[in-house]
Formats: C-alpha cells, sequence, structure tokens
C-alpha cells in the first residue's frame, strides 16, 4: 500500500480511450485529467456519454486507456499485470455499482456478500481466524448500520439497505480508494439521503478516499468537491465549504472552477460562450495577478468588454 | 446465522441455480456410458460374429481335417480285426493332446472313416445309372443311424471264399437313387455284395454327415446324353473288414477333429488362427507305417471374420467421430451456459479481488461436481448394462473416451473461464491480434483435414494399432473435414449476408435489414453452434445414407447369389414337377434349365469339357434382364459363354459336342449361382443341332408376384420337390438369403448408424436450445428495445427467425452436402465386400424419403426453438429488459 501523502490518491492525465468498432471510432475520453486528494470526498458528474462510465471503468481497472496516465494509491493502472490487478482489487480500490444485483450475490446473506471480498483475499484463514472474519463482518454491519439485515438475502431487504451493504462489502478488504457508480440512481430520497450520510460517514471515520460517479448534478450539494465531465475531459470543478459569517451563521460557500490542463488549455462553459457570443477565437490579456479573456471583437455580434474570467493557475482550496 | 467459513460460501455458490448443470450431466452421464457401452457391445458383436460365422460355415471348414493312409497290424499277430481297429482308434483318440491351448479347448473327439477305392457296383436288372461305390469302414457307424428296413450287416468271416458275399448297409437315399432294397445282390470287384439294412441317418444336423456326405445323400452327376453317376459308400461290420485290409490300407483314411466355435473366444482368435494354420506343419505317424496329414482352414474362417470386425470397428469410429465432435460442441455450448448464468457472480467476484486462478478454480470444482459424478454413474451404469469383459490393451484403452468425455467440461469451463471474458462484450468490436490467431489456427485445421484425407485414400482404412483396432487420424478425418468445412462455411457465410444486407436496405421493412446486419455484425450463434448443427446434420445424411447403401449392398449380394426370387438346383426335375411349380401360388414366372456336365468341347484342335446350360433364353430373359435372348439361325449354334470361360474359347474355331459353335456374348461367371464358373448357355431351340436328349430340368429360376413373399413361395416349392422321388433339389430364396446375410456385425453396424442418426439429431436439437437459451438474455434486451420502437409481435418473430435461420439453411444445405461426400469417401475407400458379401462394392444408395425425414426433424426443431425463443423474449417487460446489462 501506497501511502506517499505528498503525491495524490488519484491521478489522472490525459487519458484518452478511443472504442473501434468496423469502420466507425468513439473518443469517450478525450485527454481527461483529474487528481484527487487523499482522504477526499469527490463527485464526478457527467450527462450521458459524458466517459464518466469509461473513467470509472478504467479506474477500476476493468479497462485499460488507450493513451495517456493512470495512477490510484501509487499503482500505474496502465501497466498493471494480472497480479498486480488483483492485488489493487482486493487492497486498494472497493467498487459500489448503482445495480444492486451488480454489487451482491443474491443467493447470499449480507453477512455472507461482505465475507465473500475477505474468503477471496485469504480464503484458507486458519481455524481461529474464523472469527476474525465473523469479526470484521459485524464490524462493518455496524458501521453502516445495518446489523438488523445481517442474515438476510438482498431480496429481503429495502434498496438503501441494499446499497449500504453493498458499501460495507466493498470496505471488507479496507480498500485506500471507494469509488461507487450512481449508488443512489435507483433509491428514493430518504435512501438517498441514508446513502450520502453512510458514504460522508466512512470518509470521516476510516479516511477512505471516495469518489462518486454520477449524472445527477444534485449530488453536488452532498460533496465538498464536485468534478464536472463533458466530452471525455474534466471541464470544471466545484468547490463547497463552510464557513461562519460575522453572525456566526454557517453558512455553504460555493465556487466553480475551470479546469486548466498540463500544457495549459482551458475549458470555459458553454453558457458564458454563448451569452458573450465567443467563438473561434479569443483575446487574451494578462494582468498582475489574473488573465483576462475577451471576445476577439473582430464578430460583429459580439458584446465590449462585457465580461472576463479569472483563472488560478490551480483552484484548489484546501478545507 | 450466516455460515461465513469460505467452505460454507462455495457450497452456497455453488448450489445455486442447478438446471444447467443437471443438464450438462445428463449429457455427461449419456454420453459416457455410451463410451462405456460401444466397446464392450463392439466385443459382443465380435463375438457374436465368430461365432455364427463358424456355425454357419460347413464343419469340413472349421474343423481340423486329417487324410493319410492306414495300416494293420500283420493279420498273423494274434488278435482280432475289431481289436486292431480300436488301438487305431485309441491313438488318433488322442491327437488333440498335441494341438496347442486355446486351439486345444476348443477341439471334440476325433472322428474317423476309412474307405477303399471307389469301384462299379452293377446293380441287378436292366442298367440305367452308373453306380460308383466303395466299403466304409467305422468303428462307431452303428450309433448314429436307425435302419428303416433290412438290419444291421452280418460279419463275413476273413477267410471265406470269394463267393460269399459281403452284407452291406446303404443310406435310405441311395437306395431310392439305386432302387436297391435288402436283398438285392450287387456285383463288385473286390467281392459280391448283398444290401443287409438300410439306415437313415438318427440326427441329419451330425457334423459327420457334412464330412461323409455321401454316406448320407449319394452324389448324383448327371451326364449329356448318358446315364447319371450315383456315388455312395456301402457300410460294412467291422469284423467284416479283416478280409479287406489290403483294400483299406491302399484307399483313403479321413479323420477330423471337431472344433466346437462357440469355444473359440473372439480375444484369442488370432492365436487360435495362427494355431490352426500350424496344424499342418508336420504329419502324425499312426501305428504300423501309417500317417496323417492334418489341415485347417479353420485360420482362414477366423481371418476373415477378424478382418470383418476390425473393419467393422474402423467404421464405427469413422461414423461416430463426427458424433464426438457435435457432442464437444455441445459440452462447449452447455458449459458456455454455465458460466453465463455464473458471469455476474464471477465478474463481481473478480471486481472484489478473485485472481484468475480462484476463478478457474470455482468454475473447475463446479464443473468437476458436475460431470465426475455423471461420469461414474453413466460408466456403472453400462458396465451393468453389458458386464462383458475387455482383455488386453482394449481394457485400458476403452476407458479413454469416456474420461476424456467426463474430463472434458472440466477443462472447457477452465478454458471459458477467463477474467477478461465475463464482461458482457459487443461482438462487433474485433481485435486484430485474435483475427491472426484465428486465421492460423483454421489453417491447420484445413491442412489436417487435406492430410488425413490424403492419408485415408492412399493408405485405405488400415490399422495402425493392432491392438486398438482404430487408427486416431483416420478415423477423425469426417470430424476434420467437418471442422475443415464449418471454417471455410464461417468465412464464407457472411458474403451472402452481405449481399442480402444490400438488398433489404434498398427495401421497407425492417425485419430483413435488422436480421442480416445482426447476422453479420454481431451473430448471436458462434463457432461451437455452427460446428454442432453441420456436424449433425452431416452424421444424419452420413447415416441414413450409409445404412442404404449397405442395405442396397446386401440385397445385391443376396440377388446375385440366389439368381432370382427363388432358385431351385436338382438331380432331376421332369416335366410335370416343373408345371406344378409353375402353378404354385405366388409363381409369377419360372425358367427352366437344363445343365448338363461334362460335354465335350473342342477349342483350336484340343479336347475339353464344359457344363453346357440349355434354356429357353426369351422365358430367362422374363426372368433376368441382364441374360439376353439368343437369337437362334443357321449356321454355328449361338452361345453365350461365362467370363471365366470365354478367354480360354477366344479366337480360334470352337466346336461343341461335334457342332460348330459361335460366341455371341460373354455373362458374369456368378450370372447362374449354383452352377460353376465355366459354362456356355445355349437356347433350347439349338438342342436339336447339337444332338443333345434334353429329359429333365436341373435349375428353375422363378420369380414371385408382386407382393408375395419369396420366403413362402420357396417353402411352397419345396413342399413339391420334397415330394417327387430322386430329385435331391435344393431350394433357395432370396428372403431367406437376405436373412441369413444379415450377419451380426451387418445388423450391429445399421444399428449403430442409425442410433448415431438419432443421437445426432438429438445433440442438434439440444444445441439449439442451449445457443437459444444462451443468448436469451441479449435477445430479450433486443425484443424490449424493439417493442419500444413499435415492432409488432409479427415482426419480432421475423427478427428472432434471423438469429437461427441463416445458420439453420447454411446447416442444412452444408450438411447434407457434406454427409454425401462422406458416404462417398468411405465406399470409396473402405472395401466393404466382406460387409455386404457380394464380389461388388455396393453402389451408394441415397434414400430421400429417409434424408428429408432427418432433415424435416432438424427444421422442425429450429422453427420449435425460434418460436419459444420468441415467446419468451416477448413475456419479458421491455422496461426492464433494456435495464440489463446496463451500467
Amino acid at each position: 500500500m501506497s501511502t506517499q501523502t505528498a503525491q495524490p490518491q488519484i491521478e489522472c492525465t490525459d487519458l484518452v480511450r478511443i472504442f473501434s468498432a468496423e469502420g466507425v471510432e468513439v473518443q469517450a475520453l478525450q485527454g481527461l485529467t483529474l487528481t484527487v486528494d487523499r482522504g477526499e470526498l469527490t463527485a464526478i458528474i457527467g450527462a450521458s456519454g459524458s466517459g464518466k462510465s469509461t473513467l470509472l471503468a478504467i479506474l477500476s481497472g476493468l479497462d485499460v486507456p488507450t493513451a495517456g496516465k493512470a495512477r490510484v494509491a501509487g499503482h500505474d493502472l496502465l501497466a498493471m499485470g494480472s497480479r498486480e490487478r488483483t492485488r489493487y482489487r482486493r487492497h486498494v480500490a472497493g467498487f459500489v455499482w448503482q445495480q444492486t444485483a451488480r454489487n451482491l450475490l443474491p443467493y447470499f446473506t449480507a453477512a455472507q456478500n461482505i465475507a465473500t471480498p475477505l474468503a477471496i483475499a485469504s480464503p484458507f484463514a486458519a481455524i481461529g481466524r474464523r472469527r476474525d472474519r465473523a469479526a470484521r463482518v459485524d464490524e462493518l454491519l455496524d458501521l453502516l448500520d445495518v446489523s438488523d439485515v445481517r442474515d438476510r438475502l438482498p431480496s429481503q431487504m429495502s434498496g438503501g439497505q441494499q446499497q449500504r451493504v453493498a458499501i460495507a462489502v466493498a470496505l471488507a478488504n479496507s480498500p485506500e480508494v471507494l469509488f461507487t457508480d450512481e449508488p443512489t440512481g435507483e433509491l428514493d430520497g430518504v435512501n438517498s439521503q441514508r446513502v450520502f450520510d453512510a458514504l460522508r460517514d466512512v470518509n470521516e471515520r476510516l479516511g477512505v478516499t471516495i469518489v462518486i460517479v454520477t449524472h445527477d448534478q444534485s449530488v453536488s450539494t452532498q460533496v465538498r468537491r464536485t468534478v464536472q465531465i463533458r466530452d471525455g475531459r474534466t471541464s470544471t470543478e466545484v468547490l463547497r465549504s463552510t464557513s461562519r459569517d460575522e453572525h456566526g451563521v454557517e453558512q455553504q460557500v460555493a465556487r466553480e472552477y475551470a479546469v486548466l490542463d498540463r500544457v495549459g488549455r482551458l475549458q470555459l462553459p458553454q453558457e458564458y460562450l454563448t451569452r458573450l457570443s465567443m467563438r473561434h477565437r479569443v483575446r487574451l490579456e494578462l494582468e498582475s495577478d489574473h488573465v483576462q479573456v475577451h471576445p476577439s471583437g473582430d464578430d460583429d455580434s459580439a458584446g465590449q468588454d462585457s465580461g472576463g474570467k479569472d483563472s488560478g493557475s490551480k483552484n484548489k482550496e484546501t478545507p | 446465522m450466516s455460515r461465513l467459513g469460505t467452505f460454507a460460501l462455495l457450497n452456497r455458490h455453488l448450489g445455486s441455480g442447478r438446471v444447467a448443470s443437471l443438464l450438462v450431466a445428463a449429457l455427461v452421464g449419456v454420453a459416457v456410458l455410451a463410451t462405456v457401452l460401444a466397446p464392450r457391445a463392439l466385443a459382443v458383436v465380435a463375438r457374436d460374429e465368430l461365432h455364427a460365422d463358424l456355425a454357419a460355415r460347413s464343419p469340413v471348414l472349421v474343423d481340423i481335417n486329417g487324410s493319410g493312409d492306414m495300416t494293420f497290424r500283420p493279420s498273423t499277430a494274434s488278435g482280432t480285426i475289431a481289436e486292431r481297429v480300436s488301438e487305431l482308434d485309441k491313438v488318433i483318440a488322442t491327437l488333440p493332446r498335441i494341438l496347442p491351448d486355446p486351439l486345444g479347448t476348443a477341439t471334440g473327439t476325433p472322428q474317423w472313416v476309412s474307405r477303399t477305392t471307389p469301384a462299379d457296383a452293377i446293380l441287378p436288372g436292366v442298367p440305367r445309372l452308373r453306380v460308383l461305390a466303395d466299403l466304409v469302414l467305422d468303428l462307431h457307424w452303428m450309433d448314429r443311424v436307425t435302419f428303416t428296413a433290412g438290419s444291421a450287416p452280418a460279419v463275413r468271416d476273413a477267410h471265406a471264399t470269394p463267393d460269399v458275399p459281403l452284407e452291406v448297409a446303404i443310406s435310405a437315399a441311395t437306395a431310392q437313387a439305386t432302387g436297391l432294397k435288402p436283398g438285392d445282390h450287387v456285383g463288385y470287384q473286390l467281392v459280391p455284395l448283398v444290401i443287409a439294412g438300410i439306415y437313415q441317418p438318427l440326427d441329419p444336423s451330425d457334423r459327420y454327415w457334412a464330412h461323409q456326405p455321401d454316406l448320407a445323400t449319394p452324389n448324383v452327376a448327371p451326364a449329356a446324353g448318358g446315364f447319371p453317376t450315383v456315388s455312395a459308400g456301402f457300410y460294412l461290420a467291422t469284423e467284416s473288414a479283416g478280409g479287406f485290409t489290403d483294400d483299406f490300407s491302399s484307399g483313403a483314411l479321413t479323420v477330423w477333429i471337431p472344433i466346437d466355435g462357440t469355444a473359440v473366444d473372439y480375444d484369442d482368435a488370432d492365436l487360435v488362427a495362427t494355431e490352426a494354420s500350424a496344424v499342418g506343419t508336420n504329419p502324425s505317424f499312426l501305428p504300423y507305417d501309417g500317417y496323417l496329414q492334418l489341415q485347417s482352414a479353420l485360420g482362414d474362417s477366423i481371418q476373415l471374420v477378424v478382418a470383418r470386425v476390425t473393419t467393422i470397428t474402423a467404421l464405427l469410429a469413422l461414423s461416430l467421430s463426427g458424433l464426438l465432435g457435435v457432442l464437444l460442441a455441445v459440452f462447449a455450448l452447455g458449459v458456455r451456459m454455465i458460466i453465463t448464468r455464473r458471469a455476474a457472480a464471477l465478474s463481481l467476484a473478480a471486481a472484489r479481488g478473485a485472481s484468475g486462478l480462484q476463478l478457474r478454480s470455482v468454475m473447475g470444482l463446479e464443473a468437476a461436481l458436475i460431470s465426475i459424478p455423471a461420469g461414474i454413474i453413466g460408466a456403472v451404469l453400462g458396465l451393468l448394462l453389458l458386464p462383458e469383459p475387455l482383455v488386453g490393451a482394449t481394457a485400458v484403452v476403452a476407458w479413454i473416451l469416456p474420461a476424456a468425455i467426463a474430463v472434458s467440461p472440466i477443462v472447457l469451463s477452465l478454458a471459458f473461464t477467463a477474467p477478461r471474458g465475463l464482461r458482457p462484450s459487443r461482438g462487433d468490436l474485433r481485435v486484430r491480434g485474435r483475427s491472426r490467431a484465428r486465421g492460423i489456427a483454421e489453417l491447420a485445421v484445413v491442412g489436417m483435414a487435406a492430410m488425413s484425407l490424403l492419408l485415408l485414400s492412399r493408405r485405405g482404412l488400415a490399422t495402425s494399432a493392432a491392438t486398438v483396432g482404430v487408427d486416431p487420424l483416420l478415423s477423425a478425418t469426417p470430424l476434420l473435414l467437418a471442422l475443415a468445412v464449418c471454417v471455410i462455411v464461417l468465412r464464407l457465410y457472411p458474403l451472402p449476408l452481405l449481399a442480402l444486407q444490400r438488398v433489404f436496405r434498398r427495401r421497407d421493412g425492417a425485419v430483413g435489414l435488422l436480421g442480416a446486419s445482426r447476422a453479420i455484425r454481431d451473430p448471436a450463434l458462434g463457432f461451437a453452434t455452427a460446428l454442432a448443427l453441420v456436424v449433425g446434420v452431416s452424421v444424419i445424411v452420413f447415416s441414413t445414407i450409409f445404412v442404404g447403401t449397405l442395405r442396397g449392398g446386401v440385397e445385391q449380394s443376396a440377388r446375385d447369389a440366389v439368381g432370382a426370387d427363388v432358385r431351385v438346383v436338382a438331380t432331376a426335375l421332369d416335366a410335370e414337377t416343373v408345371h406344378t411349380i409353375g402353378q404354385v401360388a405366388g409363381v409369377k414366372s419360372a425358367a427352366a434349365l437344363t445343365v448338363l456336365d461334362a460335354v465335350d468341347f473342342v477349342h483350336d484342335n484340343r479336347p475339353r469339357q464344359v457344363t453346357v446350360v440349355i434354356a429357353d433364353t426369351a422365358a430367362l430373359h422374363a426372368i433376368r434382364p441382364d441374360i439376353p435372348v439368343i437369337d437362334h439361325g443357321t449356321g454355328p449354334v449361338p452361345v453365350l459363354v461365362s467370363d471365366d470361360w470365354s478367354s480360354a474359347v477366344q479366337g480360334a474355331d470352337s466346336k461343341l459336342a461335334g457342332s460348330d459353335i459361335a460366341i455371341t456374348g460373354v455373362l458374369p461367371a456368378g450370372a447362374l449361382p449354383g452352377i460353376g464358373h465355366d459354362w456356355l448357355l445355349v437356347d433350347a431351340a439349338s438342342v436339336d443341332q447339337l444332338g443333345f436328349a434334353v429329359s429333365s430340368t436341373q435349375y428353375l429360376l422363378i420369380t414371385v408376384e408382386p407382393g408375395a413373399d419369396s420366403a413362402v413361395v420357396g417353402s411352397a416349392v419345396r413342399d413339391v420337390v420334397d415330394g417327387v422321388a430322386g430329385s435331391n433339389a435344393t431350394v433357395d430364396d432370396i428372403v431367406t438369403e437376405l436373412r441369413t446375410m444379415r450377419t451380426p456385425v451387418i445388423v450391429s453396424l445399421e444399428n449403430a448408424l442409425l442410433l448415431a442418426a438419432a443421437a445426432a439429431l438429438a445433440l442438434t436439437v439440444l444445441t439449439i436450445v442451449l445457443a437459444s437459451v444462451t443468448v436469451a438474455t441479449a435477445r430479450n434486451r433486443m425484443i424490449g428495445v424493439l417493442r419500444m420502437i413499435g415492432m409488432s409481435p409479427r415482426q419480432l418473430r421475423g427478427v428472432v427467425a434471423w438469429e437461427l435461420g441463416p445458420l439453420a439453411v447454411t446447416a442444412i444445405v452444408v450438411g447434407v452436402a457434406l454427409g454425401a461426400v462422406l458416404t462417398a469417401i468411405v465406399t470409396g475407400v473402405v472395401d466393404l465386400r466382406p460387409f455386404v458379401g457380394g464380389n461388388v462394392q455396393p453402389r451408394i444408395v441415397i434414400e430421400p424419403l429417409w434424408i428429408l425425414a432427418g432433415v424435416g426433424a432438424f427444421a422442425v426443431a429450429v422453427v420449435v426453438a425460434a418460436a419459444i425463443a420468441g415467446a419468451v423474449g416477448r413475456r419479458v417487460a421491455p422496461a426492464g429488459a433494456v435495464k440489463m446489462g446496463e451500467g
């Protein structure tokens, strides 16, 4: 297990993934760059077809990018052999998918589902250590507040219970990172909230880095950091922090950032471009502490210096 | 409380969803049962064939025969002649002891007969036939006969004066042929004879009478224009032999050691054959300078059976290897189905960090739990059903195939459980590297098929391993050929579909375009399915054509052996009898032939003798269209000649009984079965010109009315001729001949082929069901999508039909062609004559109705499977179906 605190936990640089069918090529990821630090709770939000599922498949080691770099907890996902991939899945990364059918085996009880990854990691545990397995299972059931469904089959649980058991399964072997794919996609509001509470709780109590991939924009209210993916690239980031104002009232502050890639490319939000009729090219002006972006002025319809955009080289606020 | 141990978890995992497992288990069980039964059944067939063959053969060809000289102890020494003969008898009785085992264990008590040289016997009254008689000395003959008239011959004193007659006994048939009765005096060269008694064999089926046929029934030979000759032996009392010791010494001693065919074990057959062939190496010595030369045709008889059994083994292996291919493909589909069912669990486990080894171990364990118990049950059942012990290397080799079958699901499941292959993948996203590997594998298959075909055509179905009797490469030829054809078919298969797709693209209507596009880009059914279907259909077609060919061959041989529906061969039938036979119910027409033996024939100034057959050739032609009508005109007498004789009469002038003849045609020597190979056929109209006196019929060919049973007619004809004194007739009919020609190997080969056809049909049906079930999830999802965009049930049926249709049509077309080609290869390469018993390799007989029935059953199975798949697909809620597999 890598513990270099100086390095980010997840580091994707210029990820490209191309699917080719007969005569047709689909570029699912077009140079995506993403960095997640240890212990962060991050949501990756994108519309259907934005490439978020491809990104998750790469991060979970199920898929290999066509080009680029991807490292998770010191593991180079492009250079992983089958042995390292197995180790990675056992001890580094845990997964929770949208469908409970993919998370839990229908013929296993909650406890047995949680015990399965433990059995996979050490199938021939000595007799004395069987108790350890049972204790670990109970510990996880407790942590996710689902002890009451310990001996129930998934079909005998509610959707929210199933997803919380699924999180327990993913955490069984104490992974460093937990990837969740639309974890609340099939749940109602109350159950969704309980699942998010559980994820936050796990994040805070165990310090596990959590990445939630979803198309649901409202998820951004549940997490501190939200990364938008569009057309196979990270486009904007929203950082949320709580601060107390002068009256001592807690306030949620959300700031939206554009992402600047390694070579300095920047993607401006579509609504800015439309509003200012920016097309083809823009005019940049370097000031002492920021950069101004103006419509080129060649275009008749373009407004005059009506706005600009501050852009830091790396906008990130540590909580 | 949930149990959380690894084994508890495994147990729970393996215990879920047993239907597919049961299906594969049943398949393994049945396949192991079949492969355990097959070699044992073959051993039983081999033994039955050997015993049936030896039982059907004349004892002369089975028993060990000896001929030699006997001399009697000088009569001056003490002891009666009976004592001296007994001494010889005892020595002969010890003969089997010199024979090695296992031949020795099959022998019975040796028997012997001593006979004087045949000489003319002068009958009382006006001479009307020639009788050649010899005196027969046999210690035990009285035990085998019963007297119908007179009594046993009295003893004639050795020192009696020459005019004292010797009392002899003759058989009832000889009495009938010669008209002799008890008390009649017969002039004879050695001593006057008097008939003391007339006997009949107690048991006419006793091997004794086969070795000495003229002691039961005299040999009667008709002669052209002269008296017929009757040859028979006359028994005398043993004690009378004292006066004729010199005559017996200069005569012939015949000894035979009976062989009990049922005591010969097939496994020892080769050894027994070798031992039997070796009996004649050294003569055996008898007391007083007598000697005996033993010989045996048993070795040749056994070798023929062994050759036939070896060929049937190879033929069966050749016919069934295709079936094995289908079975393997079905196993692959079954295992694929189990893995598909486990895919969710396996991919989840893989995502949780299960290594490839762990996944394979679990799937291998599951496959083992399915196939090993099923295999054991199949094997035990097989051993209980047919507890036939196998010996030697066969005992070990016979277990290889059942073991391989039981292990194959495990191997297949290990091979198919690739962690990478568990995720649902799109068939139209191809990886180039894999297609190169595929190309190499395909080239290898085509190359091996070509090589085995070449070997088969050059070497024939030779057996490379004597102990096993099966050449693996050559036996696998049909399978390799089928694999090669499948490879080529799957390569060419998209071409017509692409053409169809272009056609549909220009037309309205989605079903055709969707179906064709899907068949090209994402075929629902893979190589295993294609292989199973193509090979399955080809096995069905091959089996039916081959059974028809075998049957046709045996029928042709039976027809050739009898010559017509019913055939009568007799010493002499008068015109009235022939007329009576013509009136027998069921007889349509009859051609009467007169056979004259030893007619003078001069060719190129060299005199010879030939058999002449006289027939009304117009009547004969009506029954046997292959024999032409001889047009009689002036000039030389036109004759037809057998091809064996034709070489002897070519070129220079020939004269038959002094008249000029002209050869107008040549017929196969076997055209008139029952008459030798060297004969001339003349028309009845030429009889006067040749100066023959034709008074009787020796040969009658009969056709029966349509619908009449030749066996029944034959039996009625037999009743007629049996009532005629002295006819000495044998009646053969084609139905009985066919029955005797269908030996155990023929019957079992036919049964095995029909069973193979049925098994292939069952397996292809199963293939369709399995393939259909395996792709059900993907299909149901597609049907859900199509329903949501508004396709009607009718259109959906069309889409599902496109899934199975192209492959089923291809399988029928290619399978039928492959089956026909395989039959052509097998009949071209394997000598089937020992099987069908004829002299001509059987022609391929295609019975369209049978093939249509087999292919029709296959087509019905496809239609039913498609209908069920469509119905199931429509029952799945579209919304649910569309969600499946997403994420």
